[in-house]
């Protein structure tokens, strides 16, 4: 049964700082037999409300499977991790697809890519040769 | 004198033919105007035009996703409260799945949490 794990990790801390963050958690999770399928980066965010003092958040979603005494590690890490502002784990009512998760993550990622390094202006068109002064 | 005692007759009559009608019609017939169809007319006269359908049972919509924030905010006001079903014609059913994303939402600060519920 796959679950869904919401983490707000806290807003001023770069990106490498939350990759290892979220691998320190993964690896917590993988010691009692957890695994993740999918981790969503919703990137920074601003927080409808301030949590801990802070309004922004770098935002993460994970699928996983674990069993229940693996799920209930992942929470009590979460818990007491200083860069975690909030999280949540909820069993979705429908199992979620994985595939058409994936699909959408690349192509925001894609979008994103191209927003950021937008393609070169075209060249600007020749101008024509004038014509010759009539004599 | 005969003609004024068949008037109060008359009144009467008719004040006994409305006062059952009352009960189901809800004195919708007592301004004598044309019944609006599936209307719920009340004392004052309002009229409802369009029967309010849920939306998600018109998009065939078995899971609300709460982290889907674009569809849970138009069901929340800027304050940050539902918006009851009788508002927006939601089904029983749905508008509890709603409430649950809703205060899933909340909780990881996607969406306003009721102005006068956060000090």
């Amino acid at each position: 049964m796959i679950h869904e794990c919401m983490v707000l990790f806290d807003g001023g801390l770069r990106r490498e700082q939350v990759e290892a963050s979220r691998s320190r958690i993964e690896q917590a999770f993988a010691k009692l037999g957890g695994k993740v399928h999918l981790w969503d980066m919703w990137g920074e965010r601003r927080l409808s409300y301030p949590i801990k003092g802070k309004a922004l958040a770098h935002i993460a979603v994970a699928y996983l499977e674990g069993s229940n005494e693996a799920r209930a590690e992942l929470a009590r890490v979460l818990k007491y991790a200083e860069d975690v502002l909030r999280s949540l784990i909820v069993r979705p009512d429908e199992e979620p697809d994985l595939a058409q998760i994936a699909a959408k993550i690349k192509a925001r990622s894609e979008r994103d890519a191209q927003r950021d390094n937008p393609p070169p202006p075209p060249p600007p068109p020749e101008a024509a040769p004038e014509p010759a002064p009539a004599s | 004198m005969e003609e004024r005692r068949d008037r109060d007759r008359d009144r009467d009559s008719r004040g006994d033919r409305m006062g059952d009608m009352g009960g189901d019609m809800g004195g919708r017939g007592g301004r004598g105007g044309p019944g609006g169809k599936g209307g719920r007319g009340g004392p004052g006269g309002r009229r409802f035009g369009r029967r309010k359908v849920c939306r998600f049972c018109a998009e065939k919509v078995h899971y609300i996703d709460w982290k889907e924030v674009r569809i849970l905010r138009s069901f929340v006001t800027e304050e940050g409260k539902i918006i009851p079903r009788r508002t927006t014609g939601n089904c029983s059913a749905h508008q509890r799945k709603l409430t649950r994303a809703i205060r899933r939402a909340r909780t990881m600060a996607l969406i306003p949490v009721a102005a006068n519920h956060h000090r």
